[in-house]
Parts: structure tokens; C-alpha cells; sequence
């Protein structure tokens, strides 16, 4: 029984050896600037908007040191990531890999951390937009918005209702099965870029050195903990390992391209720091909405500035919330076919050929999550979900090491397993320094999920199913194989697309279903 | 009933004219060639001289384009070949499909898009807000053979309840015609969102979803269209699928004289913005004739089909 057990818990997704369920035909190669931009796409614009405001009170002018620190922490775990995601054929989130590498029951772990990374992440990104759409509108048309609509109600508001509506108009796009096309992420990149530059240029011209002076009011723990909270602004980072399937030449670009992408966006952000500590003072943080706007306009004297950079925000900030946004609905898409989710997040419509039940459930929970928590919460619970993912992540490149040597890795973590370990003493640092409050939600959370795995995820589990009918074979300790039977099956149905099927038979669902004179009439060609 | 084919000076006359005549001897129906002249209204206004070169010139010009269509147009077909004045071109055709009993109205596609695909221009998307018949439209460049019929109808299932009901009308006009119908959903497959971190195959698990929906949602079809009396010659089902739309259209075979039918409900001004539809995209990538049912004429069209029992 506990041998039964211990191989339910830890049942592992076999994956064809091919590369994917089906489109691998389509693969692509992405060269190494493409993979910088896609690292850089993914993580700048997440959280430097908005997050100084909450992590400057907290760490102080040292809040430079925070950035650092997060993103070595962030680097370590993606280089880690990327051995993760080379050892398995098939590209998918780090819950993908997870099930097919650690098992059904790690995985959900995995599970649990990125549907909180992910809807909490939109829920932040999506409340940091509605400050600058505020400041845009008033710069614009000189109309506040009432602070009950902008506001959580532990801030003094009823509703953020920018946010609800942000993540509806987001909802609607990826309903209607918007495609983000790479010269528009390309674009997205340049905005975000272009607009924080512009931030740094104008900033500077208001630098005192004075603003410098008590540079870690609250020490190494302030510091710790300001990069706890910015750590939010390194999501996405993992984009990188997630993409380097499709890399030219994985080996060599993958690391490349995730320290250069590290480099451009802590460079980046450092800078951007830099220049709002420069610009004022350290008290003058704790509360300001839209942040790098407010700076400009007090050193300038004039609305233009942060108007500009108001804009760039809204733009960029949108962009983020609809890829975050369809990030989690895949997540839970992928999972509801392996039976760790209810079916209805697999559901697709034939008309529009989006999940749309899906979409609508994921976008109504993050909009209320985004209507009433403050930021600060949200960018912390973001931060724990990313890190506790990571610390998996990073533990798995060690398991997998020990249990599965001869497996075929496109890419090795180099200095193992200093890499590793560091990463896991990084991660697991920067949560001690979280609050409280945050690590029982998100320990909460998590077992919360995995309760409802125990009790219906196990039983629905559609590898478990595979296992009973003996269409999948255990080969190994927790290693199974797809049998012979299911692997033929799985060859037909992917010759289904773009195949034509005539006649009789043509619909496999319904054989009888073919009116029986099938001959064709016309000329012979 | 009759087949009107559109065709104007300085525009593509083949492939309008060739198309118009397969559908007339498919479907066993008059033809129709028209110009519809707009330059000369109001028709009672006194003209000015010049008003009247210039009327004249437009007039010549017409009696050309006819003359030259006279050559196109196979020998065995009854055809008849008329000007015809109106306020505006798309008024004009409408008039008429409405005068002459329409079944189908043929047009050409714009002029300036890329040969063997469809652009829509201004008359021919007014026409599909406007006509009360289905509209043909020939893609750049079209030539089909002289004596050619009909051999297939493809019907494009977007498994919305009013494509179903098109899938249906056009089942019940093959079984008219002698010919195939095909029942065929295009999809271009769309790459997850690099920056999502959820792997750039993510949408092949939504699309292999998509694709077991549809596969039901048409056995149902087929099962309504196996219980009609008169039966298409053959009943087949094809999915496209590829990276983009072109090669989408072109996964599956065509055949020399095939034409794709597709509904007119996503073809709104809405769905043309920026975000694009499906049923516009599979248009303008066709590498075969469309014929396209106007919302207006959706109802008439799909009642062909014998209510299955």
C-alpha cells in the first residue's frame, strides 16, 4: 500500500521523446538577441513603475543593493530553470517540467506557486496601471479619479476599478484569441526601455547627493527585505528557459542570453533607482502613486514629463498584464488536461479556439484579487509564488542530477552544484525576510491546493487513468513510458491536422456517420 | 433565376466571367454580364456639353468591356449583357440581382492585392453588408476551364451555430449541383506568447482541444446531411492547419473547379479592426473562388436545406 502510495505521489509524465504532443514540425530557431529580448520583454515593465514606492521606505537609498540581490537570486534560479526545461523535450511551464521530471505530487507544488505567482502578479501589475491612468487622465484632462475607485479598502478606498477594468479589456483580447505577435513584444521591449531611459535622462537633471546620505537606515535586513518585495520586478525572467527549446545552439546561447537579459534589466533598474533616489528624498516614496511621474513633474515644474512616462507605462503595463494573464490560463489549461484541474479549464470554444470558460473564471478571480488588495501585498505574495517555484526548480536540478545522470541535457548548469545550492540558499533567504503574514497566506495556499489534489486531483488524474488502463508501463521507480498502443495512437492523431480525411471514416468520433455514397462526381482531372 | 457577374472597365475580366460562367452551368442558370454605370447620375439632369463627352467616353468604355467580356464567356452558355445606370456601383448590382432574379452575384477582387488572393475592396465589402444573395468573388488572376462544372463545394465550419446552418444550406445545393461538398476548418496555429514562461507550445494543446470539438460538432453534421433525400456526391471533411493562414488554406487539397463558402457573420466592420477574424482571414488567403452569404441572405440560404428529421 505504501509502495502504491509513495508511486502515486510521485508518478512521473512520461513524454514522447519526439518533442511534443504535436507542431513539431513548426519548430523555429530563436537566435541569441531574440532570446535577450524575450528575457528583457518578459521582465522589465513588471513591477519598476511602482515597486520603488513600496521598497524604498523599507530598504532605504540600499534599495540598489536589493535590486542586485534579487536579480543574482533571480539569475541563479533561472540558470537552473534552463537545465530543467533542456532536460525534458517538450517546452511547457516549470509545472510542466516538474510532472515530468519530479513527479505528480512536486508538481503540484509547482502548481500552486505559479497560480499564485501569476494571478497575484496580474492583480499587481494591474493596480500599478491604474495609478499611472490616473496620473495620465488627470495630466490630460485635469479629472481625478475618486480615491474610492482607486483604492484598496485597506487603503482607504472601496474598489481599484482601473484594475477590474484593465483585466476585463485583458480578458476580452485573449478571448478573442489576440495573437502577440514577436515584433509586437519586440515593440513592447522598446517602449518600456525607451520610457525608463527617458525617466533616467530628465531624473538626473534633479540629482542632490544629500538624498544619499543615511544609506541604510534599516541595514542588511532592510535590504533583504526590499528585495523580497522587488524580486516581483525579476518575474518573467524565466521566460528565457522556457524558450530555449527552440534556441539555436542552447548550450552557448541559453546562459548568454539569461545574463544578458539579467544585466540589461538589473542595469536598468539600478539606474532608474539611481535616479528617482537622486531626484528625492527617501521619505518622500512611502506612498506615491505612480511614482516615476510624480518624480519628474516635482523636478521639472511641469506636467510634461510625467505625462510622457505616464503613457509609456500604460502601454507597457498593459502588454505585461495580457501575457501574465494568458499565462495563467494556460497553466490551469495544461493542468485540467492532465486531470490536476476541473475539465472546464480545458474547454475550448470552436468558434473563437480559446478556453474561453477558462479565461473568464482566471480573469474574474485576478480582478477581484487586484479590486481590493493593496500593492504592497500583492507584489510580496508575487515575490513568495516566484521564489517557492524557483526553490523547487533548483532542488529538481539536483534530484534529477542524482537520480537520472544519463539524461540528455541541451544545457548544464555550469559550476554544479554551486549553482544550485546558492540558489537555494538565495531563494530560501529572501523569504525569511518576507513578512509574516505573507509566508502563512502562501504556505496556506499551497496546501490548500494540495488538499484538493489528495482528494480529487489523484483520483482524476488522467496519467493515473493511462497507469490503471495500461496504456502508460512503469519501466522504473517512478518512471513510466508510454506503451506501445498509446504511442501508435498518439502518431495518427497528430497526422489528423492538416490531413484530409474523405468519406467514410473521416470522423473518427462518428464512423457511421458518413452518408454511404460517397463517389465522386465531376470531371476527371 | 440567373447568374450576375459584375465587371468594370480597367478591372480583371477573366476571372469574374469564367467564375460566373461555372456557377451558370453548375447550376444550370441564365447569365447575366453587367456594367453598371454610375458616372451619368442624376439620369434626368441636363447635361453640359462636356458633361456629355465625358458621359459618352463612359459609355464607350462600358460597351468595350462588354464586348470584350462577349470573348471570355464559353459559347454553350445563354448569356445576356446589359449597362446599367445607377447612383453608385454597389447600388447598382443590387438593383440587379433584384431585376434579374439573382442567385448569385460574381465579382471581381480588388484590384491591387496580390495575385491568386482575395482583397476586398470598398464595393465588394459593401455588398457584403448590402446583398440579399450570396456573392462570389473570384480571386486575382482566376481562370477555371472552359467547360468546367462544379465539383466540390467547400464549406468553412467555424462551429458557430449559423456556419452549421450554412455547412447545411451548401450540403443541399451540392446535392443540387451533382457535386461534393467538404466540410473544412481552417486555423492558423498561434504561438503562445514568448514572454508568458509557460513554453512556446502552449497553444497546441488549446488547438488539439479545438480541433476534438469540431471533430464532434461536424459528425453531428454529417449525420444531419446523411438523413437529406438528395445527397451531395460526396461528403468529406478536412481540417487546415499550419503557422499562418496561406498555408492553412493550402494544408488541404483544392480542386480545379472548387469554391469555399463562408458565412458573413464575422465579417463585420468590428471584426476588421485590428483585431482581425477568422472568416476574413480564410477569405483572403483562399486559393479558390469564395462565396460569401451576406447576413441578409443567410436565412433564405440556409432554408435550402431539408429540415432533417
Amino acid at each position: 500500500m505504501a509502495r502504491t502510495l509513495t508511486q502515486q505521489l510521485f508518478r512521473v509524465k512520461p513524454v514522447p521523446r519526439d518533442g511534443g504532443e504535436q507542431g513539431s514540425t513548426l519548430k523555429r530557431s530563436i537566435g541569441l538577441f531574440q532570446l535577450t529580448m524575450i528575457g528583457v520583454g518578459g521582465t522589465i515593465g513588471t513591477g519598476i513603475f511602482f515597486i520603488l514606492s513600496e521598497a524604498v521606505p523599507i530598504a532605504g537609498p540600499a534599495v540598489i543593493w536589493s535590486f542586485v540581490i534579487a536579480g543574482l537570486v533571480a539569475g541563479l534560479s533561472v540558470l537552473c530553470y534552463a537545465e530543467l526545461a533542456s532536460s525534458v523535450p517538450v517546452s511547457g511551464s516549470s509545472y510542466s517540467y516538474a510532472y515530468s521530471t519530479l513527479g505528480e505530487l512536486p508538481a503540484m507544488g509547482v502548481a500552486a506557486c505559479l497560480l499564485l505567482e501569476y494571478g497575484v502578479s496580474t492583480a499587481a501589475v494591474a493596480v500599478g496601471w491604474s495609478q499611472y491612468v490616473n496620473q495620465l487622465i488627470n495630466n490630460l484632462f485635469g479629472v481625478e479619479l475618486p480615491h474610492a475607485l482607486l483604492y484598496a479598502p485597506e487603503e482607504g478606498g472601496i474598489v481599484n476599478l482601473p484594475a477590474i477594468i484593465l483585466i476585463m479589456l485583458c480578458m476580452f483580447l485573449l478571448i478573442r484569441g489576440t495573437s502577440h505577435s514577436v515584433v509586437a513584444n519586440t515593440i513592447m521591449v522598446l517602449i518600456k526601455i525607451a520610457v525608463l531611459l527617458f525617466f533616467v535622462a530628465v531624473g538626473v537633471t534633479g540629482w542632490n547627493t544629500d538624498h544619499f546620505a543615511d544609506f541604510a537606515p534599516f541595514g542588511f535586513a532592510g535590504v533583504m527585505t526590499g528585495a523580497g518585495i522587488i524580486f516581483f520586478s525579476f518575474v518573467g525572467l524565466d521566460a528565457v528557459a522556457t524558450a530555449g527549446d527552440e534556441a539555436k545552439n542552447p548550450r552557448r546561447n541559453l546562459p548568454i542570453a539569461l545574463v544578458a537579459a539579467l544585466v540589461i534589466v538589473t542595469g536598468v533598474y539600478v539606474l532608474v533607482a539611481l535616479t528617482a533616489l537622486g531626484a528625492q528624498a527617501t521619505g518622500e516614496f512611502e506612498g506615491q502613486a505612480a511614482g516615476l511621474s510624480a518624480i519628474l513633474e516635482n523636478i521639472v515644474g511641469a506636467s510634461w514629463p510625467g505625462t510622457v512616462v505616464a503613457a509609456g507605462a500604460v502601454i507597457s503595463i498593459f502588454s505585461v498584464t495580457l501575457v501574465v494573464l494568458y499565462g495563467q490560463t494556460r497553466i490551469l489549461f495544461a493542468m485540467s488536461r492532465d486531470g490536476m484541474a476541473p475539465k472546464i479549464f480545458q474547454r475550448v470554444n470552436s468558434r473563437t479556439m480559446t478556453p474561453v470558460a477558462n479565461t473568464v473564471i482566471v480573469s474574474i478571480a485576478v480582478s477581484i484579487l487586484a479590486g481590493v488588495l493593496p500593492i504592497n501585498f500583492l507584489a510580496e505574495m508575487t515575490s513568495i509564488g516566484t521564489l517557492a517555484a524557483f526553490l523547487v526548480v533548483s532542488i529538481a536540478v539536483m534530484v534529477l542530477r542524482k537520480r537520472e545522470p544519463d539524461l540528455e541535457r541541451k544545457f548544464r548548469v555550469p559550476l554544479y552544484p554551486v549553482i544550485p545550492i546558492l540558489s537555494i540558499i538565495g531563494c530560501l533567504w529572501i523569504i525569511k525576510d518576507l513578512r509574516p503574514i505573507t509566508i502563512f497566506v502562501f504556505l496556506g495556499w499551497t496546501v490548500l491546493v494540495l488538499v484538493w489534489w489528495w482528494f480529487t486531483g489523484r483520483k482524476n488524474s488522467v496519467l493515473g487513468e493511462q497507469i490503471r488502463t495500461g496504456m502508460i508501463v512503469l519501466v522504473g521507480p517512478g518512471k513510466y513510458r508510454l506503451s506501445d498502443a498509446a504511442a501508435e495512437e498518439r502518431t495518427g492523431h497528430d497526422a489528423l491536422a492538416g490531413a484530409e480525411a474523405d468519406g467514410a471514416g473521416s470522423d473518427p468520433a462518428r464512423p457511421d456517420s458518413t452518408p454511404r455514397d460517397s463517389s465522386q462526381h465531376g470531371e476527371p482531372r | 433565376m440567373s447568374i450576375v457577374v459584375g465587371i468594370a472597365p480597367g478591372h480583371e475580366l477573366r476571372g469574374p466571367l469564367q467564375l460566373g460562367a461555372l456557377l451558370a452551368r453548375s447550376y444550370d442558370r441564365r447569365l447575366v454580364v453587367a456594367v453598371v454605370n454610375s458616372a451619368a447620375w442624376p439620369p434626368n439632369r441636363s447635361h453640359g456639353v462636356v458633361d456629355g463627352e465625358y458621359q459618352e467616353f463612359v459609355s464607350a468604355e462600358a460597351r468595350s468591356v462588354l464586348d470584350e467580356a462577349r470573348g471570355i464567356v464559353p459559347g454553350d452558355l445563354a448569356a445576356e449583357y446589359l449597362v446599367h445606370r445607377s447612383s453608385s456601383a454597389r447600388r447598382g448590382l443590387l438593383e440587379l440581382c433584384e431585376a434579374h432574379d439573382a442567385m448569385r452575384l460574381v465579382v471581381g477582387a480588388k484590384g491591387e492585392g496580390p495575385a491568386g488572393e482575395i482583397s476586398l475592396g470598398s464595393v465588394v465589402t459593401g455588398l457584403l453588408h448590402g446583398a440579399r444573395v450570396p456573392v462570389a468573388v473570384a480571386p486575382r488572376g482566376y481562370t477555371v476551364a472552359d467547360s468546367a462544372r462544379l465539383e466540390r463545394i467547400t464549406a468553412a465550419y467555424s462551429g458557430s451555430e449559423t456556419s452549421g446552418e450554412l455547412v447545411l444550406g451548401a450540403a443541399a445545393v451540392a446535392a443540387e449541383a451533382g457535386c461534393g461538398i467538404r466540410i473544412a476548418s481552417f486555423h492558423a496555429r498561434p504561438r503562445a506568447y514568448a514572454s508568458a514562461a509557460v513554453g512556446l507550445d502552449a497553444e497546441d494543446g488549446v488547438i488539439a482541444e479545438w480541433e476534438s470539438v469540431i471533430r464532434d460538432e461536424v459528425g453531428q453534421l454529417l449525420g444531419d446531411i446523411s438523413r437529406f433525400e438528395a445527397r451531395p456526391a460526396s461528403v468529406s471533411v478536412a481540417v487546415g492547419a499550419s503557422a499562418g493562414w496561406h498555408e492553412a488554406l493550402r494544408a488541404i487539397d483544392w480542386r480545379a473547379a472548387e469554391v469555399l463558402l463562408v458565412g458573413s457573420s464575422s465579417l463585420g466592420p468590428l471584426a476588421r479592426i485590428s483585431l482581425g477574424s477568422h472568416a476574413v482571414k480564410i477569405m483572403r488567403h483562399s486559393p479558390v473562388p469564395v462565396v460569401v452569404v451576406p447576413r441578409r441572405a443567410t436565412e433564405e440560404y440556409t432554408a435550402q436545406a431539408p429540415v432533417s428529421g
